[in-house]
Protein backbone atom coordinates (compact mmCIF):
# COMPACT_ATOMS: atom_id res chain seq x y z
CA UNK A 1 0.00 0.00 0.00
CA UNK A 2 0.81 3.23 -1.15
CA UNK A 3 1.89 5.39 1.93
CA UNK A 4 0.19 8.63 2.23
CA UNK A 5 0.08 11.94 4.20
CA UNK A 6 -1.71 11.35 7.12
CA UNK A 7 -2.91 14.66 8.64
CA UNK A 8 -1.40 15.57 11.32
CA UNK A 9 -2.85 17.33 14.65
CA UNK A 10 -2.06 20.34 15.00
CA UNK A 11 0.03 20.20 18.06
CA UNK A 12 -2.21 21.64 21.29
CA UNK A 13 -1.61 25.27 21.52
CA UNK A 14 0.42 26.25 24.85
CA UNK A 15 -1.05 28.24 27.65
CA UNK A 16 -1.13 31.63 26.88
CA UNK A 17 2.14 34.07 27.20
CA UNK A 18 -0.21 36.58 28.59
CA UNK A 19 -1.53 34.13 31.09
CA UNK A 20 0.86 36.02 34.18
CA UNK A 21 0.35 33.43 37.18
CA UNK A 22 1.91 30.25 34.20
CA UNK A 23 5.13 31.84 34.23
CA UNK A 24 7.63 31.17 37.19
CA UNK A 25 7.91 34.87 37.96
CA UNK A 26 3.98 34.92 38.06
CA UNK A 27 3.67 32.00 40.44
CA UNK A 28 6.35 33.97 42.45
CA UNK A 29 4.17 36.89 43.06
CA UNK A 30 1.00 34.50 43.66
CA UNK A 31 3.09 33.01 46.74
CA UNK A 32 3.90 36.41 47.74
CA UNK A 33 0.51 37.53 47.42
CA UNK A 34 -0.11 33.77 49.55
CA UNK A 35 2.15 35.23 52.39
CA UNK A 36 1.25 38.72 52.66
CA UNK A 37 -2.70 38.40 51.99
CA UNK A 38 -3.95 34.93 52.43
CA UNK A 39 -5.31 35.18 49.25
CA UNK A 40 -4.43 33.98 45.70
CA UNK A 41 -5.80 34.38 42.56
CA UNK A 42 -6.00 30.82 40.69
CA UNK A 43 -4.58 30.78 37.28
CA UNK A 44 -7.63 29.77 35.01
CA UNK A 45 -7.03 26.28 33.64
CA UNK A 46 -6.46 26.06 29.86
CA UNK A 47 -9.40 23.49 29.29
CA UNK A 48 -12.30 24.32 31.87
CA UNK A 49 -13.36 20.20 32.56
CA UNK A 50 -16.81 19.12 31.10
CA UNK A 51 -17.21 17.04 34.06
CA UNK A 52 -17.46 17.57 37.66
CA UNK A 53 -16.52 15.44 40.54
CA UNK A 54 -18.71 15.20 43.48
CA UNK A 55 -16.97 12.69 46.51
CA UNK A 56 -19.20 11.22 49.35
CA UNK A 57 -17.02 10.04 51.44
CA UNK A 58 -17.00 8.99 55.28
CA UNK A 59 -20.13 9.58 56.89
CA UNK A 60 -22.91 11.43 55.67
CA UNK A 61 -24.04 14.24 57.71
CA UNK A 62 -27.10 16.07 58.53
CA UNK A 63 -27.70 17.13 62.31
CA UNK A 64 -25.25 14.87 64.32
CA UNK A 65 -22.29 17.24 66.30
CA UNK A 66 -19.09 14.84 64.97
CA UNK A 67 -15.57 15.23 66.02
CA UNK A 68 -13.65 17.71 64.23
CA UNK A 69 -11.33 14.58 62.61
CA UNK A 70 -14.18 12.35 61.41
CA UNK A 71 -14.46 12.46 57.68
CA UNK A 72 -17.75 13.50 56.86
CA UNK A 73 -19.64 14.58 54.11
CA UNK A 74 -21.89 17.70 54.79
CA UNK A 75 -24.45 18.71 52.90
CA UNK A 76 -24.41 22.45 53.03
CA UNK A 77 -20.98 21.79 51.01
CA UNK A 78 -22.94 19.31 48.93
CA UNK A 79 -26.22 20.88 47.77
CA UNK A 80 -24.94 24.33 46.88
CA UNK A 81 -22.35 22.27 44.69
CA UNK A 82 -25.16 20.53 42.82
CA UNK A 83 -26.60 24.24 42.14
CA UNK A 84 -23.58 25.17 40.87
CA UNK A 85 -22.90 22.52 38.56
CA UNK A 86 -26.61 22.70 37.10
CA UNK A 87 -26.33 26.25 36.56
CA UNK A 88 -23.13 26.54 35.07
CA UNK A 89 -23.34 25.75 30.86
CA UNK A 90 -19.53 24.50 31.05
CA UNK A 91 -19.90 21.56 32.95
CA UNK A 92 -21.54 19.10 31.10
CA UNK A 93 -22.25 15.97 33.87
CA UNK A 94 -21.00 15.20 37.36
CA UNK A 95 -19.45 11.85 38.20
CA UNK A 96 -20.06 10.78 41.79
CA UNK A 97 -17.72 9.03 44.53
CA UNK A 98 -19.41 6.91 47.04
CA UNK A 99 -17.28 5.66 49.74
CA UNK A 100 -19.71 6.21 52.41
CA UNK A 101 -20.98 4.36 55.98
CA UNK A 102 -24.05 5.87 55.59
CA UNK A 103 -24.99 8.90 58.25
CA UNK A 104 -27.87 10.81 58.32
CA UNK A 105 -31.74 9.75 56.48
CA UNK A 106 -32.83 13.39 55.86
CA UNK A 107 -29.40 14.43 55.08
CA UNK A 108 -29.06 11.54 52.74
CA UNK A 109 -32.40 11.41 50.96
CA UNK A 110 -32.15 15.29 50.62
CA UNK A 111 -29.03 14.47 48.26
CA UNK A 112 -30.31 11.98 46.65
CA UNK A 113 -33.19 13.69 45.51
CA UNK A 114 -31.29 16.34 44.27
CA UNK A 115 -28.94 14.55 42.23
CA UNK A 116 -32.44 12.29 40.91
CA UNK A 117 -33.51 15.62 39.55
CA UNK A 118 -30.47 17.17 38.02
CA UNK A 119 -31.03 17.94 34.01
CA UNK A 120 -27.31 16.99 33.52
CA UNK A 121 -25.87 13.37 33.19
CA UNK A 122 -25.24 11.87 36.19
CA UNK A 123 -23.25 8.71 36.64
CA UNK A 124 -22.41 7.18 40.24
CA UNK A 125 -19.79 4.36 40.98
CA UNK A 126 -19.39 2.55 44.61
CA UNK A 127 -15.76 2.40 45.79
CA UNK A 128 -15.29 0.57 48.77
CA UNK A 129 -18.64 0.99 50.09
CA UNK A 130 -21.72 2.14 49.33
CA UNK A 131 -24.00 1.22 52.72
CA UNK A 132 -27.01 2.06 54.46
CA UNK A 133 -28.22 5.59 53.14
CA UNK A 134 -25.35 5.81 50.19
CA UNK A 135 -27.51 3.45 48.50
CA UNK A 136 -30.34 5.83 47.49
CA UNK A 137 -27.31 8.35 46.38
CA UNK A 138 -25.88 5.45 44.32
CA UNK A 139 -29.29 4.70 42.53
CA UNK A 140 -30.24 8.02 42.19
CA UNK A 141 -27.61 9.02 39.50
CA UNK A 142 -28.68 8.04 35.78
CA UNK A 143 -26.33 4.95 35.76
CA UNK A 144 -24.70 3.34 38.55
CA UNK A 145 -21.39 1.25 38.86
CA UNK A 146 -19.67 -0.68 41.69
CA UNK A 147 -16.82 -1.56 41.43
CA UNK A 148 -15.76 -5.44 41.77
CA UNK A 149 -14.89 -4.89 45.32
CA UNK A 150 -16.95 -2.44 47.02
CA UNK A 151 -19.90 -3.21 49.15
CA UNK A 152 -23.10 -2.12 49.88
CA UNK A 153 -24.75 -3.00 53.03
CA UNK A 154 -28.87 -3.03 53.09
CA UNK A 155 -30.54 -2.85 56.77
CA UNK A 156 -33.17 -1.52 58.42
CA UNK A 157 -32.99 2.09 59.79
CA UNK A 158 -31.76 2.09 63.05
CA UNK A 159 -31.49 5.02 66.11
CA UNK A 160 -28.41 5.66 67.96
CA UNK A 161 -29.22 7.82 71.50
CA UNK A 162 -32.28 8.95 72.59
CA UNK A 163 -35.40 6.77 72.08
CA UNK A 164 -39.09 8.28 73.27
CA UNK A 165 -40.63 4.58 73.74
CA UNK A 166 -44.16 5.50 72.16
CA UNK A 167 -45.67 3.46 69.88
CA UNK A 168 -45.27 6.60 67.45
CA UNK A 169 -41.82 6.82 67.30
CA UNK A 170 -42.48 3.32 65.66
CA UNK A 171 -44.59 4.80 63.30
CA UNK A 172 -42.46 7.73 62.23
CA UNK A 173 -39.84 5.16 61.84
CA UNK A 174 -41.56 3.53 59.62
CA UNK A 175 -42.54 5.45 57.60
CA UNK A 176 -38.97 6.66 57.08
CA UNK A 177 -37.95 3.73 56.42
CA UNK A 178 -40.70 3.70 53.40
CA UNK A 179 -39.36 6.77 52.29
CA UNK A 180 -36.07 5.10 51.72
CA UNK A 181 -37.50 1.98 50.20
CA UNK A 182 -39.53 3.29 47.69
CA UNK A 183 -36.60 6.23 46.62
CA UNK A 184 -34.93 2.98 46.09
CA UNK A 185 -37.16 1.14 44.43
CA UNK A 186 -38.14 4.01 42.10
CA UNK A 187 -34.45 4.66 41.25
CA UNK A 188 -33.64 1.17 40.32
CA UNK A 189 -34.56 -2.12 38.93
CA UNK A 190 -35.36 -3.74 42.35
CA UNK A 191 -38.52 -4.90 43.50
CA UNK A 192 -39.92 -3.55 47.07
CA UNK A 193 -40.33 -7.27 48.04
CA UNK A 194 -36.83 -8.11 47.28
CA UNK A 195 -35.18 -5.04 49.23
CA UNK A 196 -37.64 -5.79 52.15
CA UNK A 197 -36.26 -9.26 51.87
CA UNK A 198 -32.75 -7.95 51.56
CA UNK A 199 -32.84 -5.16 54.25
CA UNK A 200 -34.53 -8.00 57.17
CA UNK A 201 -33.14 -10.42 56.36
CA UNK A 202 -31.66 -12.77 59.63
CA UNK A 203 -28.32 -14.59 59.69
CA UNK A 204 -25.58 -12.70 57.67
CA UNK A 205 -25.01 -9.18 59.76
CA UNK A 206 -23.65 -10.07 63.02
CA UNK A 207 -26.07 -9.10 65.47
CA UNK A 208 -27.83 -7.38 63.23
CA UNK A 209 -30.50 -8.48 60.39
CA UNK A 210 -29.96 -7.01 56.51
CA UNK A 211 -27.34 -8.15 54.08
CA UNK A 212 -24.20 -7.37 52.73
CA UNK A 213 -23.74 -7.41 48.45
CA UNK A 214 -20.32 -7.36 46.97
CA UNK A 215 -19.64 -5.90 43.84
CA UNK A 216 -21.69 -8.14 41.37
CA UNK A 217 -24.29 -9.08 43.55
CA UNK A 218 -25.33 -5.76 43.61
CA UNK A 219 -26.25 -5.68 40.27
CA UNK A 220 -27.59 -9.17 40.33
CA UNK A 221 -29.72 -7.98 43.28
CA UNK A 222 -30.76 -5.13 41.02
CA UNK A 223 -29.66 -2.16 42.58
CA UNK A 224 -26.48 -1.15 40.87
CA UNK A 225 -26.66 -1.13 36.71
CA UNK A 226 -23.16 -2.72 36.48
CA UNK A 227 -19.77 -3.38 37.19
CA UNK A 228 -16.90 -1.31 36.24
CA UNK A 229 -14.68 1.60 37.27
CA UNK A 230 -13.52 4.91 36.21
CA UNK A 231 -12.82 3.78 32.62
CA UNK A 232 -16.29 2.50 32.39
CA UNK A 233 -17.99 5.39 34.82
CA UNK A 234 -16.68 8.01 32.61
CA UNK A 235 -17.38 6.61 29.28
CA UNK A 236 -20.79 6.27 30.02
CA UNK A 237 -20.55 9.72 31.23
CA UNK A 238 -19.62 11.08 27.85
CA UNK A 239 -22.21 8.73 26.16
CA UNK A 240 -24.74 10.07 28.22
CA UNK A 241 -23.43 13.72 27.79
CA UNK A 242 -23.69 13.31 24.19
CA UNK A 243 -26.99 11.79 23.80
CA UNK A 244 -28.35 14.71 25.73
CA UNK A 245 -26.10 17.26 23.87
CA UNK A 246 -27.46 15.67 20.80
CA UNK A 247 -30.92 16.27 21.57
CA UNK A 248 -31.08 19.76 22.42
CA UNK A 249 -28.98 20.96 19.57
CA UNK A 250 -27.01 18.66 17.06
CA UNK A 251 -23.46 18.96 17.23
CA UNK A 252 -21.23 18.50 13.88
CA UNK A 253 -21.02 15.16 12.21
CA UNK A 254 -17.75 13.40 13.30
CA UNK A 255 -14.66 13.23 11.10
CA UNK A 256 -14.74 10.72 9.04
CA UNK A 257 -11.82 7.99 9.44
CA UNK A 258 -9.10 8.70 7.40
CA UNK A 259 -8.62 6.47 4.54
CA UNK A 260 -12.78 5.76 4.08
CA UNK A 261 -12.78 7.30 1.05
CA UNK A 262 -9.97 5.79 -0.92
CA UNK A 263 -11.76 2.41 -0.08
CA UNK A 264 -14.70 3.12 -1.85
CA UNK A 265 -16.92 3.98 1.48
CA UNK A 266 -18.79 7.04 1.38
CA UNK A 267 -18.24 8.77 4.73
CA UNK A 268 -21.30 7.64 7.27
CA UNK A 269 -21.24 9.71 10.05
CA UNK A 270 -24.94 8.09 11.23
CA UNK A 271 -23.31 4.73 11.27
CA UNK A 272 -23.06 3.20 14.79
CA UNK A 273 -25.98 5.65 15.94
CA UNK A 274 -29.11 4.58 17.21
CA UNK A 275 -32.03 4.66 14.83
CA UNK A 276 -33.61 7.61 16.03
CA UNK A 277 -30.24 9.86 15.69
CA UNK A 278 -29.05 8.85 12.10
CA UNK A 279 -31.98 11.21 10.72
CA UNK A 280 -30.50 14.33 12.99
CA UNK A 281 -27.11 13.18 11.24
CA UNK A 282 -28.14 13.69 7.95
CA UNK A 283 -29.80 16.68 8.25
CA UNK A 284 -26.94 18.06 9.51
CA UNK A 285 -24.93 16.57 6.92
CA UNK A 286 -27.22 18.20 3.59
CA UNK A 287 -27.43 21.24 5.50
CA UNK A 288 -30.85 21.54 6.07
CA UNK A 289 -31.75 24.85 7.78
CA UNK A 290 -32.12 24.10 11.58
CA UNK A 291 -34.87 25.45 14.00
CA UNK A 292 -37.09 26.79 11.17
CA UNK A 293 -40.94 27.77 11.98
CA UNK A 294 -43.28 24.73 12.37
CA UNK A 295 -40.04 22.08 12.81
CA UNK B 1 -8.54 -4.72 71.85
CA UNK B 2 -5.92 -5.14 68.75
CA UNK B 3 -6.62 -2.03 66.23
CA UNK B 4 -5.38 -2.64 62.70
CA UNK B 5 -5.29 0.42 60.86
CA UNK B 6 -2.64 3.09 58.81
CA UNK B 7 -3.98 6.16 61.20
CA UNK B 8 -0.90 7.34 63.91
CA UNK B 9 -1.80 6.62 67.08
CA UNK B 10 -2.20 10.23 67.82
CA UNK B 11 -4.79 10.88 65.40
CA UNK B 12 -7.18 8.02 67.29
CA UNK B 13 -6.29 8.63 70.65
CA UNK B 14 -6.44 12.42 70.79
CA UNK B 15 -9.16 12.83 73.30
CA UNK B 16 -7.56 10.16 75.59
CA UNK B 17 -4.23 11.78 75.09
CA UNK B 18 -5.44 15.20 75.41
CA UNK B 19 -4.14 17.08 72.70
CA UNK B 20 -6.81 17.57 70.89
CA UNK B 21 -6.25 18.89 67.17
CA UNK B 22 -8.54 22.60 66.89
CA UNK B 23 -11.59 22.01 64.91
CA UNK B 24 -10.57 22.99 61.24
CA UNK B 25 -11.98 26.12 60.14
CA UNK B 26 -13.58 27.01 56.08
CA UNK B 27 -11.98 29.33 54.32
CA UNK B 28 -12.99 30.19 50.64
CA UNK B 29 -9.50 31.01 48.41
CA UNK B 30 -10.68 32.28 45.21
CA UNK B 31 -13.99 30.62 44.67
CA UNK B 32 -13.12 27.50 46.22
CA UNK B 33 -13.89 26.25 50.01
CA UNK B 34 -10.89 25.26 51.71
CA UNK B 35 -11.17 23.10 55.59
CA UNK B 36 -7.91 24.38 57.39
CA UNK B 37 -6.52 23.92 60.80
CA UNK B 38 -5.50 26.84 62.18
CA UNK B 39 -1.74 26.30 63.75
CA UNK B 40 -1.86 29.77 65.53
CA UNK B 41 -0.20 33.44 64.37
CA UNK B 42 -2.65 33.57 61.49
CA UNK B 43 -0.82 30.51 60.10
CA UNK B 44 -3.31 27.53 59.26
CA UNK B 45 -2.55 24.53 56.74
CA UNK B 46 -5.07 22.71 53.98
CA UNK B 47 -6.64 19.54 55.35
CA UNK B 48 -9.07 19.61 52.51
CA UNK B 49 -10.13 20.56 49.30
CA UNK B 50 -14.30 21.26 49.05
CA UNK B 51 -14.94 21.32 45.57
CA UNK B 52 -16.46 19.43 43.04
CA UNK B 53 -14.16 20.87 40.39
CA UNK B 54 -11.10 18.34 39.72
CA UNK B 55 -9.01 20.62 38.55
CA UNK B 56 -8.73 22.41 42.19
CA UNK B 57 -7.48 19.01 43.67
CA UNK B 58 -4.57 19.35 40.89
CA UNK B 59 -3.58 22.90 41.88
CA UNK B 60 -0.30 23.58 43.84
CA UNK B 61 -1.60 25.47 46.51
CA UNK B 62 -4.24 23.49 47.12
CA UNK B 63 -2.68 20.52 48.00
CA UNK B 64 -3.60 18.91 51.86
CA UNK B 65 -0.36 20.28 54.20
CA UNK B 66 0.63 23.55 52.12
CA UNK B 67 0.23 26.25 54.60
CA UNK B 68 -2.39 29.45 54.57
CA UNK B 69 -1.78 32.50 56.10
CA UNK B 70 -5.31 33.67 57.26
CA UNK B 71 -5.37 37.53 56.95
CA UNK B 72 -7.49 39.23 59.57
CA UNK B 73 -8.28 36.35 62.17
CA UNK B 74 -6.85 36.92 65.78
CA UNK B 75 -3.63 34.39 66.67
Amino acid sequence: MEEKAVPVKAPAPAAPASDPARSPEGQQVALQSVKHMGQVSVPAPVVEPSFHCLTVVGQIEGHLILPPKNKTTKYEHVLPQLVAIEQNPRIKGTLILLNTVGGDIEAGLAIAEMIATMSKPVVSLVLGGGHSIGIPIAVAADHSFIARSATMTIHPIRLTGMVIGVPQTYEYLDKMQDRVIRFIVEHSRITEERLRDLMFRTGELMRDIGTVLVGEEAVKAGIIDEVGGMAEAMRKLRQLTEEAGEAEDSPAPPIPPAGAEELGTPPRPWAGRPRHRRLLALRHRWGAPRRRGGL
Amino acid sequence: MILYTILPPEEIFAEEWGEEAAAPVEVQVDGVILSVSPGGNGSARVERVISTNPEDYLHPFFQPGSPVFLAGRDP
